[in-house]
């Protein structure tokens, strides 16, 4: 017996899910540490909600007319980019490992299954639609009825992600592997594109120094750029009932709009479990891939989660920290660096082109010779050492094996995070270097901040590890246990930014009684900054030998017998 | 330090904790050179416990363990280079490729020239024909054989192997038990951990028997006949290790339900 929404039992199989999810939830509250942690957690989630719902009812300027329209139809245009490249990337229809070959060997009709998948989908973007729509809706003419129109727009995405997903499930592998370099560049070029977007709304409507900025955001502004108009136009035309639910201003205008993109949700929900094409064999490989991918993720993340690539691995990795021990540690760091990190650097390096632009909306002075390469060093630091975990982070699953190593601790400490220093620290200092000489401002700060880069990169990476050491964690975001883990995070974070702002602090500390002490001394503005730069490199240099020594010691007490669920 | 005489593994009082679970008690045994022990035991007994905790994994709560006459607990790197360790369920370096991994290993226990040893290795565990494959693409059996050739590489005095066969086809577990002969043979101590009783029987020289973390029985296995076995004649290690951990599994039918 079937109902309208598909096989009772795949019904029943999502109730039960849900009711599994509950259960653990509960399960995690009864012990103190999971208590705490939720609390954190849902604290932190209700907060952030609450601060959502209470400036919704702000007043503010709403975006409406030809400016709003263009500018919704912009933002619903890059949420479809990205829907649309993560199916190219996962064809077929997805279903977790744990449920592939039960549901695809039980007596269901497929279009039952696309139906489960459809609804499970709906489920996870009603949340966000929720979110979007709390943050949204404020911004447009008529917030209720935009908060419900941003909802009903969200719906439709994992709609179209499963209609393409699965009607390009019959091509065969080679148009398959362009179909996910398709995804890729995709993904990327959305991300740009939301890049660009945000910082040429944050540069406001001036003349930006950098020109595309200035041109975007007069283009979004109500039109100098006749180019951008008529493109953007034609492209988001298939959005415009959503847009024009969402900007609706009267509850007269609003409801033909949103019956209609209900019909159409309704429509091609139907038409997507219907689709003609056998998604078995590729919803198998997809299936398997995300699989290996959330185990990778679970062991480590970051870029160190994506899998080697084969065709890299004919190539020697030289030992570039020397043939011993504690060099194969490093080289085998390496190895994982130049086989896995190819997406990542790609992604860092547009990070990092943004993280320029965003500098250059904060200076513009004298003060941006120090100011901006000190703000691209720390806040490079923080966001490529999330991304690029070649460390202790990508080695949960291996800790036996790291411990069996015939090695004091605190070299292997040393030796495992000494590439990602390198690495991450060469980056910054192209970056600064780059972006100085575009500026015209080389000149000494630059080289103290150069100086002083890899030490910094170091001290942070160093406590990161230590708090990973000290209490790790197996998590995929967007997993199980998200309340928790959003705790834990938080916890984690606020311990690294205060350790790292006693480390800066006690930099800063040395620097001012050297630099005056250089002044007294009759030495120039130069040699004031010179003396200082001395201070903060012995300062940091003892901060980076104590890490060391305290990371060694966390490691020799490391007991891998716990588990890190 | 290290004298002649002295075994390549010493245990005494070995103890650990798990929380509120008692691992290990009071465990006691020493491994001679050339020897092979093989560690039995039911599921839960303390087994893998009592192998990383010598192999300097797990960190020492109660008693000693002396590894070519170096205490784990205090000398753990000079113990960590006598030995070698293939857990069971080995994770290689997904970015590595096999041949890579004994370059890695090589570095590691600082071996010289161990490039022609490598070679033989590969060919003796089936790997020559896999040397450029990556870690993540290797099968279980495979990363199981790539284990072993890691282990073997660094020529150890004590070599601890948990479960070295699970995951091997038949010519690969042939030649695994060939090569933990052979090793032996050549003077190094072996403690050997399976489920595999058969393999047990026909490698081991002496046999441990694990139950709740205490050790049951230690010697040959016409010692464990002698003590252990019924009055029915000769039995097989099985039979023995049955009636050690509390008899045999119910027979469909044999009892307790109607």
């Amino acid at each position: 017996m079937r109902s309208a929404l598909g096989a009772p039992a795949l019904n029943l199989l999502l109730r039960l899910k849900l009711r599994g999810m509950v259960r653990r939830q509960v399960r995690r509250l009864r012990t103190p540490k999971g208590f705490v942690l939720t609390l954190v957690g849902a604290g932190a989630f209700a907060a952030w909600i609450a601060s959502l719902t209470v400036a919704s009812f702000q007043p503010i300027e709403p975006l409406s007319g030809h400016v709003g329209e263009l500018r919704v139809r912009a933002f619903g245009a890059l949420l479809l980019l990205v829907s649309l490249s993560t199916a190219l990337t996962n064809r077929g229809l997805y279903l977790p490992k744990a449920e592939i070959e039960r549901l695809f060997s039980a007596p269901l009709a497929r279009a039952d299954l696309v139906r489960y998948r459809l609804l499970a989908g709906g489920l996870r973007s009603l949340l966000g639609g929720v979110v979007l729509g709390l943050f949204g809706a404020r911004r447009l003419p008529n917030p209720p009825l935009a908060f419900a129109g941003i909802v009903l727009a969200m719906q439709i995405l994992p709609v179209i992600n499963q209609f393409v997903a699965i009607a390009l499930g019959g091509i065969g592998q080679r148009a398959s592997r362009l179909a996910r370099r398709v995804g890729t560049g995709l993904l990327l070029g959305s991300l740009a594109a939301a890049g660009l977007l945000a910082l040429s709304l944050a540069s406001g409507r001036g003349p930006s120094r950098v020109p595309v900025l200035g041109t975007l955001a007069r283009a979004l502004d109500g039109g100098e750029d006749p180019l951008l108009h008529p493109l953007l136009g034609l492209v988001t035309a298939p959005l415009l009932p959503w847009v024009r639910a969402v900007m609706a201003e009267t509850p007269g205008e609003f409801l033909p709009w949103f019956v209609l993109c209900l019909g159409l949700f309704a429509l091609a929900s139907e038409v997507c479990a219907r689709l003609p094409v056998d998604f078995r064999e590729l919803s198998l490989a997809t299936s398997a891939r995300a699989a290996a991918r959330l185990s990778r993720a679970r062991a480590g993340g970051g870029a160190s989660a994506t899998r080697a690539d084969r065709s890299l691995a004919r190539y020697r990795i030289p030992w570039l920290f020397g043939r011993g021990p504690a060099g194969a540690i490093a080289w085998r760091k390496c190895a994982g660096m130049a086989r896995k990190a190819k997406g990542a650097l790609w992604i860092a390096l547009l990070a990092l082109a943004f993280l320029v632009l965003f500098v250059d909306l904060f200076f513009d002075g004298p003060e941006r010779a120090l100011g901006a390469p000190v703000m691209i060093a720390t806040l490079g630091t923080i966001y490529l050492c999330s991304g690029l975990r070649f460390d202790f982070r990508e080695e949960l699953e291996r800790m036996d094996i790291v411990r069996a190593w015939p090695l004091h601790p605190a070299r292997v400490f040393l030796a495992m995070l000494l590439p990602e220093v390198v690495l991450v620290a060469a980056l910054l200092s192209v970056t600064v270097v780059l972006e100085a000489a575009a500026r015209g401002t080389l000149g000494t700060p630059l080289l103290g901040v150069i100086a002083c880069l890899p030490f910094l990169v170091f001290a942070w990476v160093a406590l990161d590890n230590l708090v990973f050491l000290i209490a790790p964690v197996r998590h995929v975001p967007g997993q199980d246990g998200l309340v928790q883990n959003a705790g834990r995070r938080m916890i984690q974070m606020a311990l690294l930014a205060l350790l790292a702002l006693l480390t800066v602090g006690l930099a800063w500390l040395a620097f001012l009684p050297a630099s005056a002490l250089a002044r007294e001394l009759g030495a120039g503005p130069g040699g004031e900054l010179a003396a200082g730069t001395v201070a903060v490199l012995v300062v940091l240099l003892a901060v980076d030998a104590v890490l060391v020594f305290l990371g060694g010691f966390v490691l020799r007490s490391f007991d891998v017998a716990r588990d890190r669920g | 330090m290290e004298g002649t005489a002295t075994p390549p593994l010493v245990v005494e009082d070995l103890g650990r904790e798990y929380e509120r679970t008692r691992a290990l008690r009071g465990l006691s045994f020493e491994v001679r050179a050339g020897e092979i022990v093989g560690l039995v035991g039911p599921n839960g007994a303390g087994k893998t416990t009592a192998l990383r905790s010598i192999a300097g994994i797990l960190p020492i709560q109660e008693g000693r363990v002396l590894v070519c006459g170096h205490d784990v607990a205090r000398d753990d790197v000079a113990a960590k280079r006598c030995l070698a360790w293939v857990p069971d369920d080995p994770q290689p370096f997904d970015s590595l490729t096999v041949e890579e991994h004994l370059e890695f290993t090589a570095a590691l226990y600082g071996l010289g020239d161990w490039r022609g040893r490598a070679a033989e290795l590969l060919e003796r565990f089936e790997l020559a024909e896999k040397r450029g494959a990556l870690g993540g693409e290797l099968s279980r059996g495979m990363r199981q054989k790539l284990a072993c050739a890691q282990a073997w590489l660094s020529e150890p005095r004590l070599m601890l192997l948990d479960e070295p066969l699970s995951g091997l086809d038949p010519r690969g577990i042939r030649s695994a038990r060939e090569a933990i002969r052979q090793l032996a043979r050549a003077g190094t101590a072996v403690l050997l951990s399976s489920h595999q009783l058969e393999l047990i029987e026909a490698l081991a020289d002496r046999i441990l028997i694990l139950d709740r973390g205490r050790r049951l029985f230690l010697g040959t296995l016409a010692e464990a006949r002698a003590t252990l076995a019924g009055a029915g004649g000769p039995q097989s290690l099985e039979e023995i290790f049955l009636s050690a951990t509390g008899g045999p599994p119910a027979e469909p039918g044999a009892g307790g339900e109607p």
